[in-house]
């Protein structure tokens, strides 16, 4: 099974780390670029069935970052999914939603996602809503 | 004799017979180091440009390094992707990036190419960096008969210039039928429903009916509410038109002026069933407690969709409640009529917690 793991070691301290389900290997690598200079560590699920196997194994992240339009499973069938799960049930979920399927934020909201961001999206906007979210790392902060 | 005349005849096939097979089995060998090649050398071009990229979406990137010329369509493909990907100022940072790497002028030569795939990445580079040098080239190609080639010029002229390019490209808008109207929406959305919708309305003023419909579409797409007054004009001087009046009051649903109320009134009894839908779906939207009885007639039309919409309209009028519902879907006799309100009152009381 193929299981990316990008994670940047950590200088001063231990970064927060986000789970990114995103099956588009470009917009995947565009986030994580964001998000490592963001300050975070990234772990990545390529589709739902890996999201699903990875929530089960895992220590729950600082936030999810999942993308509605997956291959196996759904981004709105994974809210609930991870919702069920008792370690998971308070992680933060930030959906990514393309314009054509604006309809279904509803939808995310109502399953428990906390916040959404539509694609093609600002990135000083998607890291705003990320630090909101996930809390601004430690040595940003500062 | 013979004997020799054949021998000389097998080796000679057999002969030919090895210098075909080793000819294909080099030609097999040369294409798979072609591929190998190129893939290494596009693993090479990402690896180098994708994080250059991806940095310039967020910051300047200091000292670029030079982009080799078998390089320059890979880039485009590669920023256009980019360009695709974010809003706000990272497109513009994109932009300076792609400057400084000249490649407007590599974009520029391949929009006039003759390899379509080629061409539709330049002419999208082209619109993204707001080349007004590309402006002749691209305005040419919006009558192109090739659907994707003449959109995509189009789209890419709204970028470069939205309120010099919708005068000329509204005509088109309206005409072009094998432009899917999702795409058009996507241009207009671009260059902004203030700008796009009072130009959608004036050209339906003057064009055939069947172009107003379709520019009526394009307003309610947009949400256009500053073509509303024209879009009145143009149903008012085509009242029963049957392609432009179910347009105009799906649009007057979404706008939800009560001003509009008295024009939806006159279709809810029109002879044409696809007008009386589109006005009972519309006052389901905006109409009052005063369109109950009307509401309920039409809950007995002989089209079911009909009888549908009606139900809906009759469940989101103002003041109506479940309880109000049951009363009047206990008041109808004719049990096939007065299910269609089934939907909207939920599950039965005795299965209520």
């Amino acid at each position: 099974m193929k299981q990316d793991e990008h994670e940047m070691p950590a200088k001063d301290a231990p970064r927060p780390t986000i789970l990114v389900v995103e099956d588009h290997e470009d917009t995947f690598t565009i986030l994580r670029f964001l998000l490592e200079r963001g300050g975070y560590a990234v772990r990545h699920a390529a589709d739902g069935r890996q999201a699903q196997e990875l929530v089960s194994t895992i220590a729950p992240t600082a936030l999810v970052v999942l993308d509605v339009m997956l291959p196996f499973l759904s981004g709105l069938q994974l809210i609930g999914f991870i919702r069920k799960q008792p370690q998971w049930r308070s992680v933060p979920i930030l959906m990514l939603t393309s314009d054509a399927t604006e309809r279904d934020v509803v939808l995310a909201l109502d399953e428990g996602a906390n916040d959404y961001v539509t694609k093609p999206f600002n990135p000083k906007e998607l890291l705003a809503r990320v630090h909101r979210l996930a809390g601004r790392p430690t040595a940003l902060a500062s | 004799m013979v004997d020799t005349l054949i021998l000389h005849w097998v080796w000679k096939t057999v002969f030919a017979t090895g210098l075909f097979s080793m000819a294909v089995l080099v030609l097999i060998l040369a294409l798979r180091l072609g591929r190998r090649y190129h893939a290494f050398r596009r693993h090479a071009f990402r690896t180098q440009w994708h994080p250059l990229l991806s940095r310039g979406v967020i910051e300047d990137v200091p000292g670029l390094p030079p982009l080799a010329r078998r390089d320059r369509y890979a880039f485009l493909e590669l920023w256009v992707a980019f360009q695709e990907s974010f809003t706000g100022e990272s497109r513009e940072r994109l932009n300076h990036l792609a400057l400084r790497l000249g490649v407007d002028r590599t974009a520029l030569r391949l929009s006039r190419g003759s390899r379509l795939s080629k061409r539709l990445v330049a002419m999208t580079a082209l619109g993204y960096l707001r080349c007004p040098e590309a402006w002749d080239v691209l305005h040419n190609l919006i009558r192109h008969a090739n659907p994707t080639l003449s959109l995509v010029a189009a789209r890419a002229l709204a970028r470069i210039d939205g309120n010099r390019a919708l005068p000329l490209l509204v005509p088109h808008f309206a005409s072009r039928h094998d432009w899917p109207l999702t795409e058009v929406t996507q241009v207009l959305r671009e260059t902004g429903s203030d700008l796009a919708a009072p130009m959608l309305g004036q050209t339906a003023l003057t064009g055939s009916p069947e172009q107003a419909a379709r520019l009526i579409r394009l307003i309610e797409a947009i949400r256009g509410v500053t073509a509303l007054s024209l879009v009145r004009e143009v149903l008012d001087a085509h009242p029963d038109d049957a392609t432009i009046v179910p347009a105009a009051l799906r649009l007057l649903g979404q706008c939800e002026d009560p001003r509009d109320l008295p024009r939806l009134r006159r279709y809810v009894r029109h002879a044409n069933w696809i007008i009386r839908l589109q006005a009972a779906a519309a006052l389901g939207k905006m109409g009052t407690m005063e369109d109950e009885d009307e509401l309920i007639a039409l809950l007995s039309d002989q089209h079911w969709w009909m009888r549908y919409r009606a139900a809906e309209g009759l469940s989101r009028l103002p003041q109506m409640t479940r309880q109000r519902l049951i009363t009047i879907r206990a008041r109808i006799d004719d049990e096939a009529i007065a299910s269609v309100l089934d939907p909207w009152l939920g599950p039965p009381v005795d299965q209520v917690a």
